[in-house]
């Protein structure tokens, strides 16, 4: 037959086929002599027919690694199942280039079954060997990657049959990937609740039923294969094909018994630290309490002493050295009921409880305050100035007395000048910052924070006052949700600070 | 079953006072002894095995520290040999011949002869010796491995298992004889063609036969003969048989000789 041309048949010959197909065709004797080649073979090896059919043997046209493959495997799968495919192996042309192949052999038997000859077909694959070892690499780095971070990772297939566990994930469940993988995740991944024990689905299966990412889960544990219980973080995802079609689900787990375990020493220390706090109150309250009754009930013995001090002033005239002993007495007794009284406000400061106190303009208050301190005043020649105070949230008597005891304190303390006392206001956000600042003898650093203690006098008896007018302003104004601190600088004068909530 | 059995697969055949254990070579397990058992069948028990990590052997067995040398293997041999009875005539192919020889000079009582098919002590070159390869042929190879698993996938091995609507699939994979997991047909590529004992030949006592064949590339002429030079009294005999796998290749051939061998006295 010829070619028709026209639309019709067009014939290919079986021997042009043979030399020019788009493979290699190989034949051998079962000893590997070639002894027929194909034209596409010998172009792509470069060698003649001669070359090859005249005692070339067919692992001859191997790499050397590729010739021991053949001998210790290819050969020995030949002989014994007669057929052999898709070995991948590489020539070496006679050029010295190597041409990656892929290779399928039959053995033809006679009629006793003997083997007769080996055929070869051999399929260029260098692009293909070429994408398969960016795969593998591809595969590999893959796999390393996994290997290597701190997470436990478990992939499932559609029914959520476990395909892959990196080593964390092995080592956390007790259970090595070989052994894990065909099985449903549930029989290797048992997760159950931290308190209750109560079984917990798995956040994979609930990723391959509602196809949505399912996220971090706290308070579930992971039950080991040797009943260890690990206090896991596990969060889930579907794999989606191509299409969209969910054909498994990753689980990415870690092991959080550390956090856990300074989460709970946390816990347990700001509960020891609520306790102590509530303990110290208590015993705070005790103390003011006790220090009221106490000063309470000095009082009155105190003024019976003044009183019958008086009459016997009047009683016995007052000239000489008894009227000098009665002045002492007088003296004494009045220094001593200023103190009482001092530690009476102190204790009542901290025991009257805060009532939501109305907006009260602080101006008035100042000016009640110097009234009460006028002889004082006159008496220093002292100069207090103020800037327009605002209204703030705290009680009347309170901001009067602090008021009080501040411009009191400057006085007391103050240098060879007259005092020259400013109160001025900033805002600072929901707070009004108050500043009182005075010229007087000021405050050594190591003192600015012992000023507020209670009792504390930094001069002795040289400087009237008993030492509890700081520690007064102190509770108000913590009590009222404010800070009160002190700067200074020795010899130059103190500025006390106190904030206070602006009442709005 | 024993452990020692299960773990290698070992099968036993054929009838006689003297047993020959058949120790296949790298790259294949037991199978490959099929063309050249029945020559022994009617006068000999015949035992075979799978070293671990071929053919049917306990793959959970496998040590890569044990068998990071020949020895492992040959310890591994004498268990065999204990189990089925000792003494045994010890028949290896390729890497197992060496593997005969660590065990018989580490127990002589237990061997009564030694066949070697193919035997090579070393196969990487060394100054004047010449194995045939060099380090980067070994490294070659370990990449054809690479390329080419054979069926076997880790993957999907257990999912046919199971599949038992199709058994001829699972059973279909079972016959490629071949079939190694990855990583240890590597490992043992790595450990048998850079191993070295060429030092342990003059060490050996038992008797030796040295099967050469013709044009065998993985153990050339000069390496069968050096082995011969270097084991005192042994026999050497060239075939006609061509390539590395003389029973496969020539089993008439191989048989008649290795029964020769077993014929002569001592």
């Amino acid at each position: 037959m010829g070619e028709s041309h026209g639309g019709g048949t067009i014939d290919d010959s079986a021997e042009e086929l043979y030399e020019m197909a788009p493979c290699g065709y190989l034949s051998s004797t079962i000893n590997g002599q070639i002894v027929k080649v194909n034209r596409t073979l010998t172009e792509w090896l470069g060698y003649s027919r001669e070359e090859l059919t005249s005692g070339k043997r067919f692992a001859d046209l191997l790499t050397v690694g590729g010739r021991i493959f053949y001998e210790t495997h290819f050969s020995l799968l030949l002989r014994m199942q007669n057929a052999v495919d898709e070995i991948a192996l590489d020539f070496v042309c006679k050029d010295g280039r190597v041409l990656p192949a892929l290779i399928n052999a039959r053995q033809k038997r006679d009629a006793g079954g003997q083997p007769v000859l080996n055929r070869f077909t051999v399929f260029n694959a260098s692009e293909r060997r070429l994408y398969e070892r960016q795969l593998v690499a591809t595969r590999d780095l893959l796999r390393t990657t996994l290997a290597s971070i701190g997470d436990g990772v478990v992939t499932t297939d559609c029914d959520g049959l476990i395909t892959f566990m990196n080593p964390v994930a092995e080592s956390l469940c007790g259970h090595n990937n070989d052994a894990a993988v065909g099985k449903h995740i549930n029989e290797v991944l048992v997760l159950a609740h931290e308190t209750t024990g109560h079984a917990v689905e798995n956040p994979a299966l609930i990723a391959l039923r509602d196809g949505a990412i399912v996220g971090l889960a706290n308070h579930t544990v992971l039950v080991s294969s040797d009943d260890r219980r690990i206090p896991i973080d596990d969060s889930a995802a579907p794999i989606r094909d191509e299409a969209g079609q969910v054909i498994g689900s990753v689980l990415v787990f870690r092991d959080v018994s550390a956090q856990r375990a300074a989460e709970k020493a946390l816990r347990d220390a700001h509960e020891k630290l609520g306790a102590r706090a509530e303990e110290l109150r208590r015993s705070n309250d005790d103390l003011s309490q006790f220090a009221y009754v106490a000063s309470h009930d000095l009082r009155s013995p105190l003024n019976t002493i003044l009183q019958f001090t008086q009459l016997l002033e009047q009683r016995y005239g007052a000239a000489g050295e008894g009227k000098e002993l009665l002045d002492f007495v007088t003296s004494a007794a009045t220094r001593m009921r200023t103190l009482i009284d001092d530690l009476l406000s102190y204790a009542t400061a901290s025991s009257t409880p805060v009532q939501a106190p109305v907006p009260i303009d602080a101006n008035a208050q100042l000016t009640k305050a110097l009234e009460n301190l006028r002889s004082q005043i006159d008496e220093a020649g002292a100069v207090v100035t103020q800037d327009p105070l605002p209204s703030v949230a705290i009680s009347e008597t309170s901001l009067g007395q602090i008021f009080q005891n501040l411009i009191g304190n400057a006085i007391a303390y103050r240098s060879e000048a007259p005092p020259r006392i400013h109160v001025s206001v900033a805002e600072q956000g929901d707070m009004w910052l108050f500043s009182c600042r005075d010229n007087g003898i000021g405050i050594a650093p190591e003192y600015l924070t012992k000023v507020f203690a209670a009792f504390r006098r930094l001069h002795g008896s040289e400087r009237p006052g008993s030492g509890i007018g700081l520690a007064v302003c102190k509770k108000l104004i913590e009590r009222h949700g404010g800070t009160i601190w002190v700067e200074s600088i020795l010899g130059k004068g103190s500025t006390f600070y106190f904030t206070l909530r602006n009442g709005l | 079953m024993s452990v020692v059995q299960r773990r290698h697969n070992i099968n036993i055949v054929g009838h006689g006072s003297k047993t020959i254990l058949f120790a296949h070579g790298y790259g294949c397990d037991q199978a490959m002894w099929r063309f050249l058992v029945p020559a022994f069948e009617n006068d000999y028990r015949i035992v075979l095995f799978d070293y671990v990590g071929a053919g049917k052997s306990d793959l959970s067995a496998y040590s890569r520290q044990k068998y990071g040398t020949l020895s492992g293997y040959a310890d591994d041999v004498l268990e065999i040999v204990d189990e089925v009875g000792a003494p045994v005539i010890f028949a290896g192919h390729s890497v197992s011949s060496m593997i005969g020889v660590l065990a018989a000079i580490k127990r002589p009582d237990a061997f009564e002869k030694l066949v070697l098919l193919g035997p090579s002590p070393c196969y990487i070159n060394d100054n004047e010796y010449v194995g045939g390869f060099g380090r980067s042929d070994i490294e070659g190879l370990l990449k054809t491995l690479d390329e080419n698993h054979l069926g076997w996938s880790r993957a999907m091995a257990p999912v046919i298992m199971k599949n038992e609507s199709r058994p001829e699939l699972a059973e279909e994979l079972a016959e490629s004889f071949c079939r190694t997991d990855p990583e240890i047909a590597k490992h043992f590529a790595r450990v048998t063609f850079l191993s070295d004992n060429r030092a342990d030949l003059p060490l050996l006592t038992t008797p030796a036969l040295i099967l050469q064949c013709s044009d065998d590339s993985i153990a050339p002429d000069s390496v069968g003969e050096f082995v011969h030079r270097h084991l005192r009294g042994s026999s050497f005999v060239k075939l006609e048989a061509s390539g590395h796998c003389p029973h496969l290749s020539g089993p008439e051939e191989t048989a008649r000789s290795i029964k020769e061998f077993l014929s002569r006295r001592g």
